[in-house]
């Protein structure tokens, strides 16, 4: 729920990716954010759904307001966490942004045929992708109005 | 009952051997008794072979001679199973039997491939129709023998290249998906990080580092389009979409309404002649129109407004297609080398761009079945030329 969104005034973003380039470059335009965020990261699929689920080494994980999920990832892709995400009645309504360096049809066509809420080419420029971040949390977490965790 | 199938078999009775050489009387006067009809048969590229009921062979034309490589008296009266392999004289047998039984006119490509025996032992590849004739003397078996040793080959080696087709094909779009992601990510990298590196530190470099850190961006930008541009070239043999009507006004309305934004800042003026309906695939020819055109508003001359005219013109089987500009022009030399993969004229300081744009236009234009070049006064304009067959004309490729 908003209000408990704003109690600590955090919004706790998942981010799956596993080039820790990406990570970093990422963790240090949000931390450049005017929105308060907790940035949780991990580095594949499999630890994803664990997060997700609260299970494994996440047992006190927060329920996240928003995943960005990459599409190559180690083990288990993005687009079959992207799938079960979106098959678990309890899990499906955290909205998942696909941000990938495919720009290729074919991962936005099935990004979308398995319900992705938006898929994003990650911006070749840093400040492409300081005004990314920027659009992200103004839409996700100013206009949009998201369902209560 | 005389031996079936088996050459060189046991002796005949005299009997038998009379009733034999009736029937090779026989069917010799049928065929070969109209001097017309013996120098059809004879001229046939086609080996004739004629049985009876006890397969016996009772006459060969010149064709059959050559293909199996007997004389013909080594033939006739011989069962006709020393024509086929041992191997398959047992399954033949069974066929013939039920031939023999019900027979028919069987046409050529009925048959499965058959495979017929040399004198030498030597095998090839036919193809057998059968025909028959009721006479007084029984059932006749004429078979009309092809020797498909040559097409047989030929259709091997087409399957060949097509299965080979097939595998580098799939290799190609195994490559082209890896080139999309995992190539790049590390420019993604090199990129961001360098930026990163300018933004944070910007009082503690110098000038110089400025400058390093701006090649080193422009760089992994460049290659970042040419591996785009690269698995977009890639991608035209490959993921091409089939056929279909495409209203060439149409595509081009498209292909003009992507560039609306340079052609509005270049203040070109554009002049549409009429264009026709062609076979192909709209996508691909929307982006020939628009890197034909962005060319032209590209290589613009800076002091003077930019014209581009395109048309069409109908030569025989085939439409051709133009886009004229009033730019810059290209000298002759570089005619046919500016529709290499890579191939630019200019430093790219003064004209950015992966140098893929022509290459890509000639292989759209080349898998649409038609052909483009360039014609050009040095300093006084391009003219851009491809050629599109015309709708419902049976082309040759």
């Amino acid at each position: 729920m908003k209000d408990e969104r704003q109690r600590d005034g955090l919004v706790d973003i998942l981010l799956v990716e596993d080039n820790p380039a990406d990570v970093n470059m990422l963790r240090e335009s949000f931390r450049e954010s005017k929105i308060g965020n907790e940035l949780h990261v991990v580095n594949d699929g499999e630890r994803a759904l664990d997060f997700l689920h609260q299970r494994g080494a996440f047992t006190t994980a927060p329920r996240p307001d928003l995943v960005l999920l990459d599409i190559g990832l180690p083990k288990m892709s993005g687009l079959d966490v992207l799938a079960e995400i979106k098959a678990d009645p309890d899990l499906r309504r955290i909205p998942v942004i696909i941000l990938t360096t495919s720009e290729s049809e074919e991962d936005v066509f099935k990004s979308y045929d398995l319900h992705a809420n938006s898929f994003i080419t990650k911006p070749v420029h840093l400040t492409q992708l300081f005004e990314l971040l920027k659009t992200i949390e103004d839409f996700w977490f100013g206009i949009v109005k998201l369902p209560s965790r | 009952m005389p031996e079936r199938g088996i050459p060189q078999g046991k002796r005949r009775t005299r009997e038998q051997d009379a009733g034999i050489q009736r029937q090779i009387a026989f069917a010799t006067d049928l065929f070969y008794g109209d001097a017309r009809m013996r120098t059809l048969l004879e001229s046939l590229a086609e080996g004739i072979v004629i049985i009876d009921s006890s397969r016996t062979i009772l006459l060969v034309n010149a064709a059959a001679e050559n293909m199996f490589g007997y004389r013909r008296e080594e033939l006739i009266g011989k069962p006709h199973a020393i024509l086929i392999p041992e191997r398959l004289r047992e399954i033949h047998e069974e066929d013939q039997t039920r031939y023999f039984a019900e027979p028919r006119i069987r046409p050529m490509g009925a048959l499965l491939d058959l495979v017929a025996r040399r004198r030498d032992g030597s095998e090839f590849p036919v193809e057998i129709s059968l025909s028959f004739i009721e006479s007084e003397n029984g059932i006749l078996v004429m078979a009309l023998v092809s020797d498909i040793t040559v097409r047989k080959r030929a259709e091997d080696d087409l399957l060949a290249a097509n299965t080979e087709l097939q595998r580098s094909n799939r290799e190609l779009e195994l490559f082209a998906s890896v080139t999309s992601h995992d190539l790049q990510e590390p420019l993604h990298t090199i990129t961001s990080y360098t930026e990163l590196l300018a933004h944070k530190y910007r009082e503690k470099l110098d000038q110089q580092a400025d400058a390093y850190m701006h090649y080193i961006v422009d760089a992994a930008t460049h290659m970042h389009l040419m591996i785009n541009d690269l698995l977009a070239y890639a991608r035209i043999g490959t993921r091409g979409k089939p056929f279909e009507p495409v209203a060439m006004d149409a595509v081009l309305g498209l292909a003009l309404n992507n560039l609306r934004k340079s052609i509005e800042e270049s203040g070109a003026t554009v002049e549409r002649g009429e264009l026709p309906e062609v076979d192909g695939d709209g996508v691909q020819l929307t982006e020939l129109w628009q890197n034909l055109i962005g060319n032209a508003v590209k290589f613009r001359k800076k002091d003077m407004p930019l014209q581009v005219r395109i048309s069409a013109e109908r030569r025989g089987s085939e439409w051709v297609f133009g886009v004229r500009d009033n730019g810059i022009g290209i000298e002759p030399r570089f005619f046919g080398r500016i529709f290499e993969v890579f191939r630019q004229l200019h430093p790219r300081e003064e004209y950015a761009g992966s140098g893929m744009g022509l290459a890509i236009c000639r292989k759209i234009v080349e898998r649409h079945g038609g052909r483009i070049w360039v014609e050009s006064a040095f300093g006084e304009g391009t003219s851009f030329f491809f050629t599109l067959p015309v709708r419902g004309i049976d082309h040759e490729r």
